[in-house]
């Protein structure tokens, strides 16, 4: 039996897909995490953040409906955090950087998670796809972050759907 | 100390489609069925008479409804597939529902020759696809109406009574 849980399974899969449209160069990177090292002060020596980060956290997940007889749906709650430094100055972040990754969240990771024709698949998931009766929804920005940090911090959460059989395995 | 029957849970019940012979039924469980539920109900007659001073009823034919949702999946071929096309041909399905599993017993329920008088899709943007059907007993060109009672290796099949 796999260990592997299938919102993780999920998570990997949304890594992939990002990773593949946007074939981050480092340090920038996308991953899965829990419990990320986000240092955006000076003070921050060890684990101060470097280029731009796409983390993938697995939020929540849950049994809404059974869908027939021998089917449940399982809906898998991910959060994708893009969060970036902005070091080009002693200012605030001007407009164009800014403006360049609230396109990135909106094009890279929201849109293609929000189309209702994804389908994603990972080593137990074979057919996730975005839930339709729920929204995708993305904070912008954190306007205390940029101000205090001069960083860029965007969440993204998402509703992915599966179907598995009544134990909560692959069909 | 209690005999009956146990809790019954309703996604347990089945709706099945019977692939043999009349005589010797292969039943194949719907099991993309989702919503389900049998109606049953009896007609009313006026049988007043003179000689009572109350307004009398009788009740005559049996009514039976099946009305449910099934998931639309072209590869199930025992229930999405089959019904569809008993409903394009108009033809009867022998059909077995029963309000718990095949092999348990005491499921009960009916075993009709049955047609698909609905065949409905929500295609709606926030949809799922799934067909909301309604049967009910046609001209039996298998068997008579009748009632069933599941025991553990077979089930008893009784002629519906007036």
């Amino acid at each position: 039996m796999s260990t592997l849980a299938r919102i993780l399974d999920v998570c990997d899969s949304v890594v992939s897909m990002i990773q593949t449209a946007w074939v981050p160069a480092a340090p920038s990177a996308v991953s899965r995490v829990y419990d990320p090292d986000i240092g955006l002060t000076a003070e921050d020596v060890n684990t101060r953040l470097a280029g731009r980060q796409v983390l993938v956290f697995p939020t929540k997940y849950e049994s809404p409906a059974q869908a027939s007889r021998d089917m449940l749906w399982r809906k898998h709650r991910v959060t994708v955090l893009t969060v970036e430094r902005y070091t080009d100055g002693s200012g605030s972040p001007p407009v164009a950087w800014m403006d360049a990754r609230v396109g990135f969240v909106e094009q890279m990771i929201f849109n293609p998670l929000r189309n209702p024709a994804l389908v994603l698949a990972g080593q137990l998931v074979t057919q996730a796809f975005p839930a339709p009766d729920e929204a995708a929804e993305a904070d912008v920005y954190d306007i205390d972050i940029v101000i205090q940090d001069r960083a860029f911090w965007a969440e993204v959460r998402v509703v992915l759907q599966e179907p598995t059989d009544l134990t909560g395995a692959t069909i | 100390m209690s005999t009956g029957a146990k809790v019954k849970f309703g996604f347990k019940g089945v709706i099945a489609a019977n692939g043999g012979t009349y005589a010797t039924p292969t039943w194949s469980a719907m099991n993309n069925v989702a919503e389900a539920k049998i109606a049953m109900s009896r007609a009313e007659a006026e049988a007043s008479m003179r000689a009572y001073p109350v307004k009398l009823t009788e009740s005559i034919m049996r009514e039976i409804e099946f009305e449910g949702t099934i998931r639309s999946d072209d590869g199930d071929t025992n229930g999405y597939i089959l019904m569809e096309a008993a409903f394009i041909a108009n033809a009867p399905l022998d059909v077995l529902i029963l309000d718990g599993p095949i092999g348990t017993n005491g499921s009960r329920g009916v075993r009709c020759d049955m047609k698909v008088f609905k065949w409905e899709e929500d295609e709606g943007l926030d949809k799922l696809d799934y067909r909301a059907f309604t049967l009910k007993p046609c001209i039996p060109i298998n068997g008579a109406p009748a009632d069933a009672v599941a025991g553990a290796s077979s089930i008893t099949y009784t002629a519906m009574s007036a």
